[in-house]
């Protein structure tokens, strides 16, 4: 190995799932080895069982259902009002000024702590959830895109000008395009914190949802469901990932590196 | 008659946290004729760059004005075309997109703007590249593309700061011919920064040379070499007498600065 050699795309694919094997096989022997008692870990083959009852049996597919849902919609809902607020505060300074010292405290009070108080305003129905995802979310979305649209090289929107471009098509022919890609990115890597909110909002007071099955196995000392709640929280996050990629990289061929 | 005028320009530059104002630019006039193509030579951070910048609305004069066809230039606009000496080209945008920037903002329909940008990228030699974005091209292409942009607005005057000072000797020696044979085609007027004595005699009909810092015009020296001018002609004896006489105006003053 030498520092920044490029590995094959072959190689990195079988590095990446050796590593995915050497971690179910490292819990195999703590598993199955009898290290670890089974009433604290199961191993992977219950988990895989207590999977297979989750979906055929339990109709756990309508709680992963409930779950994305919740997280897609209270995402899109942060996504509708951050991205004006924050392109505006990227693009005029006095706005940057009125806004961003509230932002930037707001995006440090934790969306869990919000959860007794959501319940007593919007009670335990989808609202309150949605509410959970939106306020973890969207003030880290308006900071992120606020500096994305400002960090501007100055001789692209210097050229713009001599080229007669308003004020107006500076901000929405050059700014916006310019940060396009990276506020696709930042999109990315929000939606996965809103996965982890999610959760939360569904340990407490939900009927529904991968969160509220891992509170209803945890009462039962089921943690052969719990581990495989995870596993598919883990698997969705992955999936919308590299969606998210293959996505980004076909609507901006020209930032790629 | 005359297309710019410029009337005792100059340029302080506010002090940062309580130090001294610096002087970029001291009180300079200058006139240019329609279709002129004068060259500005001087040592680096001398104020070619903030003159140029204060004609082109990018920076604002200290004193003095502009005048470009009578009227007071005030803030950036299509009338003045810009090139930098930094790729400015729009990296989301191909070639034909870029060159047709100003001409959206002009209000042209989607089929006008892009066949003028075809026609422009034909004229800078890159008629099979208009579908390429800026990363994909090579440097001199990416300031092939940046003049013909500023040259499909069909600007007044075109401003050039320093375009080629990032090129290798050889690209730029082209760039060089392709942007004079360009003028001698078009007719423009053009203003050319540059701290390279013999890039301001091939393209320039005049070179006006800028001292140190605070910079004020030192010089101005008419270049009666006929056009069209091939690069051979970097090697006449009028060329070397005209070079020996610049080498000299600048060298007193790259001495004069470091002392």
């Amino acid at each position: 190995m030498r520092p920044l050699q490029p590995v094959s795309a072959s190689a990195r694919i079988g590095y990446g799932l050796a590593f995915f094997a050497l971690f179910v096989a490292l819990w195999s022997v703590a598993t199955f080895g009898g290290y670890v008692q089974r009433l604290f870990l199961a191993d992977p083959l219950t988990m895989v069982g207590e999977g297979y009852n989750l979906m055929v049996r339990y109709g756990f597919s309508f709680d992963i259902l409930m779950t994305i849902w919740r997280v897609v919609g209270g995402f899109v809902i942060a996504v509708m009002v951050a991205l004006p607020i924050g392109i505006l505060m990227g693009a005029y300074k006095p706005v940057e000024a009125f806004l961003e010292p509230f932002v930037s405290f707001a995006r440090y009070l934790p969306a869990s702590a919000f959860i007794p108080l959501l319940i007593l305003w919007a009670g335990i129905g989808e609202t309150q959830k949605l509410l959970v995802i939106f306020i973890g979310s969207v003030f880290q979305l308006i900071l992120m895109i606020a500096v994305s649209v400002g960090s501007i090289r100055r001789d692209l929107v210097d050229a713009a000008y001599t080229l007669g471009a308003t004020d107006s098509s500076v901000v929405r022919r050059v700014m916006l395009p310019n940060a396009a890609p990276e506020i696709a990115e930042i999109f990315r890597l929000v939606l996965g914190w809103a996965w982890t909110y999610v959760i939360v909002a569904e340990l407490i007071g939900s009927s529904s949802g991968i969160g509220h099955m891992i509170t209803d196995s945890q009462a039962l000392l089921n943690t052969g469901q719990i581990i495989f709640g995870i596993i598919v929280i883990g698997l969705i996050g992955l999936v919308s990932d590299f969606l998210f990629k293959a996505v980004n990289q076909r609507l901006f061929p020209w930032a790629r590196a | 008659m005359s297309k710019l005028v410029i009337e005792n320009v100059g340029k302080v530059f506010a002090g940062q946290r309580g130090a001294e104002p610096t002087r970029a630019l001291m009180p300079t006039s200058l006139t240019v004729a329609d279709n002129d193509f004068i060259t500005i030579l001087g040592p680096s951070g001398c104020g070619k760059s903030t003159l140029l910048r204060i004609i082109g609305g990018l920076e604002t004069a200290s004193e003095g004005r502009v005048l470009l066809d009578g009227s007071a230039v005030v803030g950036p606009g299509a009338d003045r075309g810009f090139v930098f000496q930094s790729y400015t080209l729009f990296p989301w945008l191909t070639v034909q997109q870029n060159i047709a920037f100003g001409l959206r903002e002009k209000g042209l329909a989607e089929a006008e703007r892009l066949k003028i940008a075809r026609d422009w990228a034909v004229r800078v030699g890159l008629g099979s590249f208009v579908d390429h974005f800026p990363k994909q091209l090579s440097g001199g292409m990416q300031q092939r593309t940046a003049i013909a942009r500023a040259l499909a607005n069909d600007p007044k005057i075109l401003l050039l700061d320093e375009p080629f000072g990032a090129l290798d000797n050889q690209t730029r020696a082209l760039m060089q011919e392709m942007l004079l044979g360009i003028w001698e085609r078009e007719q423009k007027t053009v203003l050319f920064v540059t701290h390279d004595i013999e890039e301001a005699i091939f393209v320039g009909s005049r070179v006006v040379v800028m001292s140190k810092r605070p910079g004020r015009i030192k010089a101005d020296i008419a270049v009666d070499l006929p056009h069209p001018r091939p690069y051979t002609i970097k090697t006449t004896p009028e060329f070397v007498a005209l070079k020996e006489r610049l080498v000299e105006e600048i060298r007193a003053e790259v001495i004069a600065a470091d002392h």
